[in-house]
């Protein structure tokens, strides 16, 4: 070990063939607060073609709903952000509102992290609709029409548009949001762990949906989720972030089947298998951190089992592995030794409890 | 040996109107539940939300009381105002590991406060013991946890905060209700490691609640498919998981992701999803269950042993336990 490239960042998922529906170029994104600020993404590019998915990864605090605001300019105010965002080859960062509305939610739907608790309580499901659609200079005829459209096609009865959110179980509310975020036709849902917190036969129907939803209407999907299992069903590409970098990116099967980053290995080695019941899950000691700034070093490198000298001293740029395939890590090269080392009793479990 | 917990025929049944969605009918929300579990076993709950998880967990703590059957724990039977020992013998872990603990107490505080509770010890004597479960609980060393507060640590670490808290008692019963669901997976094998490290180095017994299956093979003993109140599977761990025998459990098996872009994702059938109520006298599966027959509608299968020590309640379950799930 100890080689280590310094090229500077590729852009995983380019296809020369087809222009990107989301373009994201080094993208960083400050939070100001009332202490030293938080750098919640830093220099991530990343694109996503008309019709392609991309799953983003990582533990809570990594900057998935900080980067998936983005995409659609939704960022708090003390947000601030350098870098380019396209929509369709169009710069989101400097759009008018007028434009910016021409592109939410008719173009780009999203569904955001408890979604289930978005819904305003006390209007009925119709009158979410209409509002959605009166926003957007939809009649509430059409809107009416879409809306009961919709709903057969989430397999919700259209007599559930009369009812109010809490009438609902959160399956059927996860749903009708899913209904809501298609009224206009998007190209692209950005969907924020739409299925945390469901139960599981809820959540296979939900994932199920959002894979027919795709291939039926050729719908993009930049979807979140700390749950690798479900991104592998649902996502043909993947991304995992941490500390607000990307670590891994590249084809779900390639990046799932032979992770190359330490901490996409630890992500896979905690998560639960159920074809294999007895096999112990890892646990990755510590937790990521809250950066003030950005790190001129690995930031993986406090909780990872591999980590030499140079990790804290030098920051391993993103580099190809194998085609389309790349990963930030120095040791990158040696993917395969460190993958049949992670099996290493007590190798996750470093110096700090979690 | 004492046995750590016994429920014998246990139910609770809600009059109408407590509940909003089903005025009318009373509420079996566990129904004829049995189990006993002697120290150092593990027994797993899993369900969907709803299946009367949470209630079969006030039961043991002595937070509801039962309409029907009895609940012993370690040989003492739980009264509608148990008594300070019995209370303490029996110890919960919540889901929220933010919304369980108070953040205005420092970390030591928090662990201390049962005792307080219980005026167990002077103030020498409950420092010590809570230092002492804050190192069971792998906070170590337990003199920088103390003077720390809960905003100072990670979700994983509070939860551990809470199940220091939980053990400071010495229970015969640990009662964990999804006590992983609201961590980051990265995390969740370290918490699930420790509790079964408590169970067995600590002569304590543990119910563990969850709905997700995929965490159930490397920490429990026995796992219990719980299904509108009842139990319709019972056996060893593992044999559930790799032998499902119950319809509902098959269900609950094939629903869990698997992280591996290769294998192609269950499909589930349209009825299991619809639902629907079912009869007075039937079982209650049958009208979400692909395999149902006529019987099915008018026999409420009780749990019985089609494999050795693996019990399930379906009518079926004999002619499906050769076949693969
Ligand atoms: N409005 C905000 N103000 C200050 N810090 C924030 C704000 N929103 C998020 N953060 C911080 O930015 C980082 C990334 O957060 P987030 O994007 O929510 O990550 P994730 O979605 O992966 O959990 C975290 O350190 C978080 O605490
Ligand atoms: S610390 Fe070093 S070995 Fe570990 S991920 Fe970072 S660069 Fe790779
Ligand atoms: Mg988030």
């Amino acid at each position: 070990m100890g080689r280590f490239t310094l090229q500077s960042r590729i852009d995983c998922g380019d296809r020369t063939t087809s222009v990107a529906l989301l373009e994201i170029r080094e993208l960083s994104i400050r939070y100001r607060t009332a202490g030293a600020g938080v750098q919640a993404i830093d220099g991530v590019s990343l694109e996503l073609e008309a019709g392609g998915s991309l799953g983003l990864v990582g533990e809570s605090g990594c900057g998935k709903s900080t980067l998936a605001l983005a995409t659609l300019r939704l960022l708090p105010p003390q947000a601030e952000l350098a870098g380019t965002i396209r929509f369709a080859g169009q710069d989101v960062g400097g759009m008018k509102e007028r434009q910016l509305r021409q592109i939410r939610w008719r173009r780009a739907a999203y569904v955001p992290q408890s979604a289930q608790n978005a819904l305003v309580p006390v209007h009925s499901l119709r009158a979410q609709f209409r509002a959605t659609a009166a926003a957007h200079r939809m009649r509430a005829t059409e809107a009416d029409r879409r809306a009961a459209a919709l709903m057969r096609r989430v397999e919700l009865d259209p007599a559930l548009l009369e009812r109010f959110p809490h009438e609902l179980s959160g399956g059927m509310r996860q749903r009708a949001i899913i209904a809501m975020a298609l009224l206009f036709e998007p190209e692209l849902l950005v969907a924020d762990e739409p299925t945390t917190g469901l139960d599981v036969i809820v959540q296979r129907q939900t994932v199920n949906l959002l894979r027919d939803l795709r291939a039926e209407r050729n719908l993009a999907l930049l979807f979140i989720s700390h749950d690798i299992g479900v991104v592998a069903e649902l996502c043909e590409r993947i991304a995992v972030l941490y500390a607000g970098r990307v670590m891994e990116t590249g084809a779900t099967a390639d990046v799932l089947g032979s992770p190359s980053h330490p901490y996409t290995i630890g992500l896979r080695r905690s998560f639960p298998d159920i074809r294999d019941p007895e096999r112990p899950a890892v646990s990755i000691a510590g937790h990521p951190p809250r950066l003030a700034e950005a790190l001129a070093a690995c930031p993986f490198a406090p909780r990872c089992p591999f980590a030499q000298p140079v990790c804290v001293a030098v920051q391993p740029p993103l580099v190809a592995i194998a085609e389309g395939h790349a990963a930030a890590c120095h040791f990158a090269g040696d993917a395969a030794a460190m993958r049949s080392a992670a099996n290493r009793p007590g190798l996750w479990d470093g110096a700090r409890a979690a | 040996m004492t046995l750590a917990v016994e429920m014998r025929a246990a139910s609770k049944h809600f009059l109408p109107g407590r509940h909003l969605f089903r005025r009318g009918a009373v509420v079996r929300a566990v129904d004829r539940v049995s189990f006993a579990l002697p120290p150092g076993r593990v027994l797993g709950v899993a369900g969907e939300s709803g299946s009367g998880k949470s209630t079969l967990a006030n039961l043991l703590v002595g937070l509801e009381t039962p309409s029907h059957g009895d609940i012993t724990i370690a040989g003492h039977r739980m009264t509608r105002r148990p008594d300070a020992a019995l209370r303490r013998g029996v110890q919960m872990v919540f889901q929220d590991p933010f919304g369980s603990i108070d953040p205005r107490f420092t970390i030591g505080r928090t662990v201390e406060e049962p005792l307080l509770i219980h005026r167990l010890g002077d103030a020498a004597e409950r420092r010590r013991r809570a230092e002492e479960a804050l190192e069971q609980a792998e906070l170590r060393p337990a003199a920088a946890f103390r003077d720390l507060y809960p905003h100072e640590l990670s979700g994983g670490q509070r939860q551990r905060v809470a199940i220091a808290r939980a053990i400071v008692l010495r229970p015969k019963l640990l009662v964990a209700d999804e006590p992983v669901s609201m961590l980051d997976v990265s995390v969740r094998a370290g918490i699930l490691r420790l509790l079964r490290r408590l169970v067995d180095e600590g002569a304590m017994a543990m119910v563990f609640i969850t709905h997700d299956l995929s965490i159930v093979g490397s920490l429990c003993d026995e796992l219990a498919v719980m299904y509108r109140g009842r139990f319709v599977e019972v056996g060893p761990a593992l044999d559930v998981l790799r032998r499902p025998l119950h319809p509902y459990t098959r269900a609950l098996v094939a629903a869990v992701p698997v992280p591996d872009p290769a294998v192609t994702p269950a499909e589930l059938p349209a009825k299991l999803l619809a639902g629907g109520a079912p009869t007075a006298s039937g079982c209650r599966f049958a009208p979400r269950c692909s395999l149902a027959i006529a019987a099915c509608e008018t026999t409420d299968p009780e749990l019985s042993e089609i494999l050795p020590a693996h019990r399930a309640a379906c009518l079926r379950a004999g002619e499906t336990a050769g076949a693969r799930p």
